[in-house]
């Protein structure tokens, strides 16, 4: 479960974050958080997983507050939760199976360990057949893929995504889409911060809405535009 | 377990990333071994400059004349006030008749000499006396010439000044000079790993975001650090053992009266020192260089 208790962010040159945002996700959810540019998403998801910390306020993740971690227990906080962005970012001179590798290295597995695990992840994204070749060599959807099988190689409870589909063209964004559904339903929690206002009128996942800052909206029956329903 | 496969992680990227950034890796070590072998003979001309001005020092001595009237014994008495001077290093006795043979060995032999000087011997006995500083001769002269048996003392008295300054001088010049180029080696070789670093951010930022902790990130820089600047240091040390060994072999050759270090344990330190330092160089700047990066 993602709790946000009266959450607000100002930055140094005085821009405002966000505001006072209370807002509460269950674990299993799907939940989109749309908004213009400059809305708050990228704070919202910032401060998810403890890139920066709030002005004010508390956020629990499974009912820990994240605000007091210390900074070598920050780690131990991103290895519970998966992240997928807009603009893939892979390592260019890894291959997608050594990207996707490197989540499980971290955690000190033995290579038989990651290995396996890794198969099994790109074998979910559909990317078995890909895994030695390097993210220049593939698609931006197969890139994409490849993000989310990085995501989840290490089973997380939260998969976070930035514009996941952003870069991404409809046909594709859709099979993203699917896959993440697919996530989804297994158990996984997944907060994803897009614009992309097909994707979120095709599903009937929560929407929270942003906009300078302030949640102006939370719709747990979906519709990117509350103003057309 | 974690930690040997941590060790094994780390060992792996690092060896892929020396063969995947081959162009910056190469310019870093060229960095490194420019840095180490500039001041590698900054330090060997500082030492020479310090071991030519002792090797004047050296040669700095003090000729006292005794009176005519002066017996032998009281001559060789003298020799106990001489060794109580401040400084004291050592002291030859020089009778006359020894000084006669000398001056005949420069002027065609001691009967010649004698004949042209109608039969007698008219140099005084004498003592060179050497102390262990330039700075103490003023001195020791000051109470050699109070004393009564003392006729003479002739000691070069610009030459021992000059000395003690210049002395001084590249002391000071040579300690100056060699903190500047530690100083340019540490900015220009952290420069450039701090270039290849940052080259590297997003690596660094995409490990923090999966949960890698700063230890785990820091272990490849590290090790990379430490090899390019080991093989810098190599490099360095090469050229410049061969290198002043060519230079120092030519001056001892064609300049003749220039004195030269060639001292092989001397060589074998400062290398040793300089491979110690690129090292320490390359390990320490890629870490400072990665901290930067770690506040994600």
């Amino acid at each position: 479960m993602i709790q946000f208790i009266n959450i607000s962010k100002e930055y140094k040159n005085g821009t405002v974050g966000l505001k006072n945002i209370d807002v509460k996700i269950e674990s299993g959810e799907f939940a989109f958080l749309v908004g213009p540019s400059g809305a708050g998403k990228s704070t919202f998801t910032k401060l998810m997983i403890r890139e920066i910390l709030p002005t004010s306020g508390s956020i629990l993740i499974n009912g820990k507050s994240i605000i007091r971690l210390k900074r070598k227990e920050i780690p131990m906080l991103r290895r519970g939760m998966g992240f997928i962005f807009q603009n893939y970012r892979l390592l260019n001179d890894r291959t997608a199976a050594e990207n996707v590798a490197f989540t499980l290295e971290v955690l000190g597995l033995s290579s038989k360990e990651v290995q396996k695990r890794v198969d099994y992840a790109l074998g979910m994204v559909g990317l078995s057949e890909r895994k030695k070749h390097f993210p220049d060599e593939l698609s931006g959807g197969e890139q994409q893929r490849v993000a989310i099988a990085r995501a989840i190689v290490n089973n997380p409870a939260i998969i976070v995504a930035d514009e996941p589909t952003g870069n991404l063209d409809p046909a594709t964004a859709e099979e993203i889409m699917d896959i993440l559904n697919d996530i989804n339903i297994k158990g996984t929690t997944i907060l994803m911060a897009t614009h992309d206002k097909a994707i979120v009128n095709r599903t009937s996942h929560r929407v929270l809405r942003l906009n300078h800052g302030e949640l102006i909206r939370d719709d747990r029956k979906g519709g990117y535009d509350f103003e057309d329903r | 377990m974690k930690i040997a496969n941590y060790l094994k992680f780390g060992i792996r990227d690092t060896f892929r990333s020396l063969l995947r950034h081959k162009g910056m890796v190469f310019v870093t070590i060229l960095t490194v071994a420019i840095a180490l072998l500039v001041l590698g003979f900054t330090v060997l001309v500082s030492l020479n400059s310090q071991y030519m001005a002792s090797s004047m020092e050296e040669q700095l001595e003090i000729i006292v004349f005794l009176r005519d009237d002066v017996t032998r014994d009281d001559a060789l008495a003298l020799e106990t006030k001489i060794r109580a001077l401040e400084g004291y290093k050592e002291d030859v006795f020089v009778p006359k008749e020894d000084a006669l043979m000398l001056m005949g060995d420069k002027f065609g032999g001691e009967t010649i000499l004698t004949e042209a000087l109608g039969g007698t011997n008219p140099l005084p006995d004498a003592y060179n006396i050497k102390l262990n500083a330039p700075e103490q001769i003023q001195g020791a002269v000051n109470i050699l010439e109070k004393m009564d048996e003392v006729e003479m003392v002739r000691y070069g008295q610009d030459l021992v000044k000059n000395v003690v300054t210049l002395s001084d001088a590249l002391y000071i010049g040579c300690i100056g000079l060699i903190v500047a180029m530690i100083i340019a080696a540490l900015v220009l070789v952290n420069s450039t790993i701090r270039l290849t670093v940052s080259a590297r951010s997003e690596e660094i930022a995409i490990m923090k975001y999966v949960g890698a902790t700063n230890f785990y990130v820091r272990i490849p820089f590290f090790l990379e650090g430490l090899i390019i600047g080991l093989i810098g240091a190599i490099l360095a040390d090469v050229a410049l053992y061969f290198g002043y060994g060519a230079i120092a072999e030519y001056i001892k050759s064609s300049m003749t009266f220039i004195p030269v270090i060639s001292d092989n344990l001397l060589l074998l330190k400062l290398t040793g020192g300089l491979l110690f330092g690129g090292a320490i160089l390359g390990a320490l700047g890629s870490n400072i260089a990665v901290k930067k990066y770690l506040k994600v």
